[in-house]
């Protein structure tokens, strides 16, 4: 079983005091099991509000049509996108500087999903462009550096099978530092270059109409919300992997 | 025609993020059956 835990880690963990934070209690199995049954229902409540409000609320496109109503998903997904990278890029300068493997197992369930994230942006955003520009894909530099994104944290998840298990969780620390660097070029493309992807204005001087605007909001809050799910149940998975894998470790020795 | 660009983009956000968070509810059930049963 692929696990970020090691045999090699039995010793490290057993003379590691428990941490005592916060954060690591609320990852604690019980404990986001208890937030999970609270957090899940409202998540797929507000999923429905914002899928409601895509379809019913917001008003009709003038030039695009229909298939404007893309937007309210895919710019979610982009956000979550980032939003995974990040927690990966902080868990993997944590890994680096602990040697904990409770962040290595935080930076590859938050790789996972954003690369899911990501792969939704990639799917969701040619179906737009084919009936904004006529064509799925453009080598724009937004569409180019996330695929680039993309690619990065792929590759990030087949190293993470493939290498040996001692030098596993500080390869993907790097390259999980590394790829996030390519977030920003990401944001900024739209203003370093010309591109044809268009540029998200959200505030008083214009763009979105405000029942737009809206439903954008509430569709990145139920994202944001799915994203505090998910994570949460792959950390306890990760989690339960790695008692297995201490448990087969222990037997061994 | 363009109907049919959101229909699809929706299924596909509908059907990977379903897909993913069966899998992973599977998979912790199958790991939490290998910790019951000893098998670590």
């Amino acid at each position: 079983m692929n696990s970020t835990f090691s045999v090699h880690h039995v010793r490290e963990i057993q003379s590691t005091p428990p941490s005592a934070g916060i954060y690591w209690h609320i990852l604690e199995d019980r404990a986001s099991a208890k937030v999970l049954r609270v957090l899940a229902p409202i998540t797929a409540a507000l999923i429905a509000v914002a899928l409601y409000m895509a379809l019913f609320y917001a008003p009709r496109e003038a030039t695009m049509g229909d298939a404007q109503r893309i937007f309210y998903f895919h710019v979610p997904s982009a956000w979550i996108g980032f939003l995974s990278f990040f927690v990966v890029f902080v868990a993997s300068i944590m890994y680096l500087l602990k040697r904990d493997p409770k962040w290595d197992s935080l930076a590859l369930s938050a790789a996972e999903i954003g690369v899911l994230f990501t792969t939704l942006v990639l799917l969701t955003g040619p179906l737009w462009a084919k009936s904004a520009w006529g064509t799925y894909w453009v080598w724009d530099a937004r569409l180019t550096t996330t695929l680039v994104l993309w690619l990065v944290y792929v590759g990030y998840l087949m190293l993470r099978s493939s290498v040996d298990e001692i030098k596993r969780p500080q390869m993907a620390a790097v390259i999980g530092i590394l790829g996030f660097l390519d977030v920003p070029i990401i944001y900024l493309s739209v203003t370093w270059w010309r591109t044809m992807h268009p540029t998200l204005l959200v505030g008083d001087s214009g763009g979105l109409d405000g029942a737009m605007r809206l439903t954008l909001m509430v569709a990145l809050l139920s994202f944001t919300l799915l994203f505090a799910c998910l994570l949460l149940m792959r950390v306890r998975l990760e989690q339960k992997r790695n008692e297995w894998a201490r448990r087969s470790a222990l037997q061994e020795v | 025609m363009k109907m049919v660009y959101l229909v699809i983009a929706y299924s596909l956000i509908a059907g990977l993020l379903t897909i993913y968070a069966a899998g992973l509810v599977l998979r912790t059930r199958k790991i939490n059956r290998a910790l019951q049963d000893g098998n670590g």
